[in-house]
């Protein structure tokens, strides 16, 4: 028994003063090669997965071409400082960064002696402070924020004018004021977009079809790279993942025109897929003529026609002959009608194929 | 490594054949021997090496990225979805460039920070400070220029209102501005201008730098805490 706690002891003691050894070698100076030189490869090595591994899970996107002759708007931060601020401001920034990179080139000579007092110690680490926190908060502005509408090519984007869009100072604690005004008002997208009659038409007019049950933001992300295309991980995004791919608008409007590009899965972000459970049926009720909501639902004998009245070109899905082998009801000629529209015409649209 | 394993490295075959063509050997034994004192061993003192890494790793992704993109205003940007929806890994690769990039950008600036804060400008080390300081510029301008590159809004703008910005200087501004571009407009001559700075000049002016970043800290070793 003794024996065994002596020896136990002697372990201990022996595994302190390794550490302690360890510790000691620590101290002493250690040759370049191979013993700094593998520390400093493994370093290297451990950043180099770190990248690849940050450009797996955020490789970025390819956006559209510029468009230099289109309109000229603001939609970069460095834009909309050189255009909205006044010149002198540009000036004053421009002059400033310049001589700060004369400054740097200065510091030996501003600091010349071989050590350092207590107070110029303070100095220095005060402004390396103030120059990280500014120079990171630039940075860390500048790439979180993504510019509306195309020029987000890679990945990250600029800081822009937020207010633009979302509009609302909440104070510095939330300065956007997400928790009221986050979502983009649609009166926001109209001072770009007013020049699209049909647009004003859906949105704006007192009478228009989603005036107080949609809003644009629902459905587009302004931060996307295409408007009307979906980044994995953007904001509205993950409301959209729910659905399948396939660009489908299923409402017909007033003035008979479809709505451009809208993914199908958009509308499962709000509506459920069973007409018989919550979202659906309560649509249909406060807008009947919308009772297409959501993934199509299971068509049964002439069920489609009470959206899509007739074969008339604007509605949807795709016709595998005109002359209907079910039930030998044919509707060769528009207008006439067959009992089972599913035998012919497949649950898509033309968006779908 | 033991003395006996150091001293066999040094009396190797293929030491004394580099040495006899390159006279080399005593500078790699004495490298090797270097003393690394323990206040170097320090993560922020990696910063330098983590930023030659980032610039490694550019290289290699850049030489890839360059086999496909196409330095055109027509071209650039369909090049580039090219790359990330056609070539093998091209997302991978270009995501790579990008955020080391990024990263080399952070780490220089956190690399002269740690200069800064340790003093180790004073003198010897003033002229690798200043080297330092153009080492800076130029990752700069790869940063620009790289950002230019994809020819979509954002780069246009950007090439459009460095331009403009250029213009701006009194007297040399626009003869400077001429140089790059006869256009009002940034197009394919600007495009040009900063892929050629972005893929032949800068490099070539990094590389150079470099060298005389890494002699010099050869001879001077790195500077004792203050
Ligand atoms: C491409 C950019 C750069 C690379 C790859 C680079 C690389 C390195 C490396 C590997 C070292 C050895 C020590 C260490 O890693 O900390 C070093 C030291 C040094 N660097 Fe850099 N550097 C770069 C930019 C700069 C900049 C922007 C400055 C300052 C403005 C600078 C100033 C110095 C000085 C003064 C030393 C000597 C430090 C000492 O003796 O403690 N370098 N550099």
């Amino acid at each position: 028994m003794l024996e065994r706690l002596k020896d136990a002891c002697r372990k201990l003691t022996a595994r302190f003063s390794k550490r302690r050894r360890e510790r000691e070698a620590a101290k002493k100076d250690v040759p370049f090669f191979p013993e700094f030189a593998t520390f400093e490869l493994v370093i290297m090595l451990i950043a180099m997965v770190v990248v690849v591994l940050i450009a797996v899970f955020w490789p970025g996107v390819a956006g559209p071409a510029a468009d230099p002759a289109g309109d000229f708007e603001p939609t970069a931060f460095l834009e909309f400082a050189l255009d909205e601020l006044p010149d002198w401001i540009t000036a004053v920034g421009l002059g400033g960064s310049i001589g700060f990179v004369i400054l740097l080139f200065f510091i030996p000579r501003l600091d010349p002696g071989k050590t350092r007092s207590k107070t110029a110690r303070r100095i220095v680490v005060l402004s390396a402070a103030v120059f990280l926190v500014g120079w990171l908060g630039i940075y860390g502005a500048y790439g979180y924020f993504a510019i509306p509408h195309g020029s987000n090519n890679t990945p990250g984007g600029e800081w822009t004018m937020c207010w633009h869009c979302h509009s609302h100072w909440g104070g510095p604690g939330d300065p956007l004021d997400i928790s009221r005004h986050g979502e983009v008002i649609d009166e926001n997208c109209m001072t770009c977009h007013l020049d699209d009659p049909k647009l004003v038409e859906f949105y704006l007019c007192d009478e228009g079809l989603f005036r107080e049950s949609h809003q644009c933001s629902h459905c587009h992300n302004p931060h996307a790279p295409v408007p009307h295309e979906v980044t994995p991980g953007e904001t509205r995004m993950e409301r959209m993942a729910v659905g399948g791919e396939t660009y489908v608008f299923p409402y017909t409007p007033r003035n008979g025109e479809t709505h451009p590009s809208l993914p199908m899965r958009t509308c499962y972000a709000c509506h459920e897929f069973d007409t018989a459970s919550g979202g659906a049926a309560e649509v249909a009720e406060s807008s009947p003529a919308t009772t297409l909501v959501g993934e199509h639902p299971p068509l049964d004998g002439r069920a489609c026609l009470d959206c899509h009245a007739t074969y008339d070109g604007a509605a949807v899905g795709v016709a595998r002959c005109i002359f209907s082998e079910a039930d030998g009801d044919v509707h060769a000629l528009p207008g006439a009608r067959g009992s089972d529209c599913a035998s012919c015409h497949e649950i898509t649209t033309t968006y779908e194929r | 490594m033991s003395d006996e394993t150091r001293k066999k490295i040094a009396e190797s075959r293929w030491l004394n054949w580099l040495d006899k063509r390159f006279r080399l050997k005593d500078y790699i034994v004495e490298s090797m021997e270097h003393p690394v004192k323990p206040w170097m061993r320090k993560w922020y003192y990696c910063l330098g090496g983590l930023t030659l890494t980032m610039f490694i790793l550019l290289v290699i992704t850049g030489i890839i990225l360059l086999q496909h993109y196409e330095p055109t205003t027509a071209g650039a940007a369909e090049s580039l979805a090219f790359i990330m929806g056609d070539v093998w890994m091209g997302w991978l690769i270009r995501g790579i460039h990008h955020w080391a990039a990024n990263l080399m950008m952070f780490l220089v600036v956190a690399h002269m920070v740690r200069v800064f804060i340790t003093g180790a400008y004073k003198n010897p080390r003033e002229l690798n400070w200043i080297t330092g300081v153009f080492l800076l510029l130029t990752t700069a301008g790869f940063y620009l220029t790289g950002y230019i590159l994809p020819w979509d809004q954002r780069g246009f703008e950007l090439a459009q209102r460095t331009l403009e910005l250029v213009r701006k200087v009194p007297l040399v501004g626009n003869p400077l501005a001429y140089l790059v571009t006869s256009e009002k407009i940034a197009g394919d001559e600007a495009l040009h201008f900063f892929y050629m700075s972005h893929v032949i000049i800068l490099p070539l002016v990094l590389f150079i730098l470099l060298l005389f970043h890494f002699v010099m800290i050869r001879r001077q070793g790195i500077a004792d805490p203050l």
